[in-house]
């Protein structure tokens, strides 16, 4: 029976594996985004697009169309994640870019 | 006992000394030395060109484009707005008052704005300043792009040519108002990661397409103005937003803090020209 136990604990850690380390669904990825969104915004640097490709993956998990839901959420996230670390580098960094003459 | 006293006398005059020097900061001095830099990038660039010819945008650097434009001025595209402006400038608001109630020199007064309101810790362009006379008045306030509150600021800037700017950062309130709206000029945005500067001043000149890119100095003063692509005369922040949507970043508010800024810096930008707006432009 002792022999068994390191096989037991072996076949619980593959059965709960995929549980483990699931992709976030699709509902998970577009509180992301919104978060990461919003995030931009309040540093003014909300990239166009981002609004509508959250609002676009509500629209297909309504649907039930769960995968392209999240890839239109992940895309959403990219952005606003982005457009965040845009922001934080340009309010610290903004007169390095004054052209010279 | 002597060495006590100076330094007890020294940490009562410290910020003492520190409080002066900070209310009498010359913001003038530190302003002038960036329009005197910004303005140096230009003419070395373009060095044909006089300084109030900036005023005509594109138009100023790309001869075939200002050929094609001085015919279009025979019949300019804004004059229509133009009276319409002055239509509504005139019309009475239903207390009996009009808008010469809240401007002096009949609406002549493009040139005073964007000002730094003091009391209010902000900025005022002319488009917000027509809208406050309006919601004085008991009117509702008009759409900011386009439309009416575009046609009247056409006239008031059409009865203001020849006026020089002259914007004033005098406070420390202004300056900050002043370093916002530089720091929006200059930090890339968009999917892009372009910034204002990017265009209008590093690639001023160059084609973008079929079209050559306008040079920032002396955006601000011939605002409104009739786009064709438009089809119509709007405002300078509706400008702002479209070149935002054009690098992939979405447009702030019109008339928000962020354009505010914007455009008090880039109008500070342009002391020294005069007001030649309305303008018609591609």
């Amino acid at each position: 029976m002792k022999k068994l136990i390191p096989w037991y604990c072996l076949l619980i850690l593959l059965l709960s594996g995929p549980t483990l380390y699931a992709a976030p669904s699709a509902e998970q990825l577009i509180l992301k985004a919104e978060e990461a969104r919003k995030g931009a915004a309040d540093l003014g640097f909300e990239w166009r697009d981002t609004a509508t490709l959250i609002a676009e993956a509500r629209e297909a998990l309504e649907k039930g169309h769960e995968k392209q839901a999240a890839m239109l959420a992940g895309e959403a996230l990219r952005q606003g994640e982005l457009a965040v670390g845009q922001g934080t580098f340009m309010h610290n960094h903004w007169q390095e870019f004054i052209p010279v003459h | 006992m002597k060495k006590i006293s100076q330094s007890r006398m020294f940490l009562l005059l410290l910020p003492i000394t520190m409080l002066w020097s900070c209310q009498t900061k010359d913001y003038s001095a530190l302003v002038n030395k960036d329009i005197e830099e910004f303005r140096a990038y230009f003419t070395e660039r373009f060095p044909e060109v006089e300084l109030d010819d900036f005023a005509d945008g594109v138009y100023a650097i790309d001869d075939n484009a200002r050929e094609q434009w001085l015919a279009m001025e025979d019949f300019p595209p804004y004059s229509i707005a133009v009276e319409e402006g002055q239509a509504l400038f005139e019309n009475s608001f239903s207390n009996g008052k009009t808008y010469t109630d809240c401007f002096p020199e009949g609406g002549a007064v493009r040139h005073n704005y964007p000002y730094f309101d003091e009391q209010r810790n902000m900025v005022v362009t002319l488009e917000m300043a027509i809208n406050e006379c309006r919601s004085a008045n008991g009117e509702p306030p008009l759409e900011y792009k386009k439309g009416d509150i575009a046609k009247i600021s056409s006239y008031m800037a059409y009865i203001s040519r020849g006026k020089p700017v002259e914007v004033k950062v005098s406070s420390q309130g202004a300056y900050e108002a002043y370093l916002k709206g530089k720091e929006f000029f200059y930090a890339k945005r968009g999917q892009l990661n372009m910034s204002c500067a990017g265009c209008h001043m590093r690639y001023s000149g160059r084609r973008l397409r079929s079209e050559v890119i306008s040079p920032a100095l002396g955006h601000p003063v011939h605002f409104p103005v009739f786009r064709l692509k438009w089809g119509e005369i709007g405002t300078l922040q509706r400008r702002y937003a479209g070149c935002n949507r054009n690098i992939g970043a979405k447009p702030l508010a019109i008339q928000g803090e962020e354009y505010r800024n914007l455009e008090f810096f880039q109008t500070v930008m342009s002391n020294g020209m005069h007001f030649n707006g309305p303008a018609s432009r591609k």
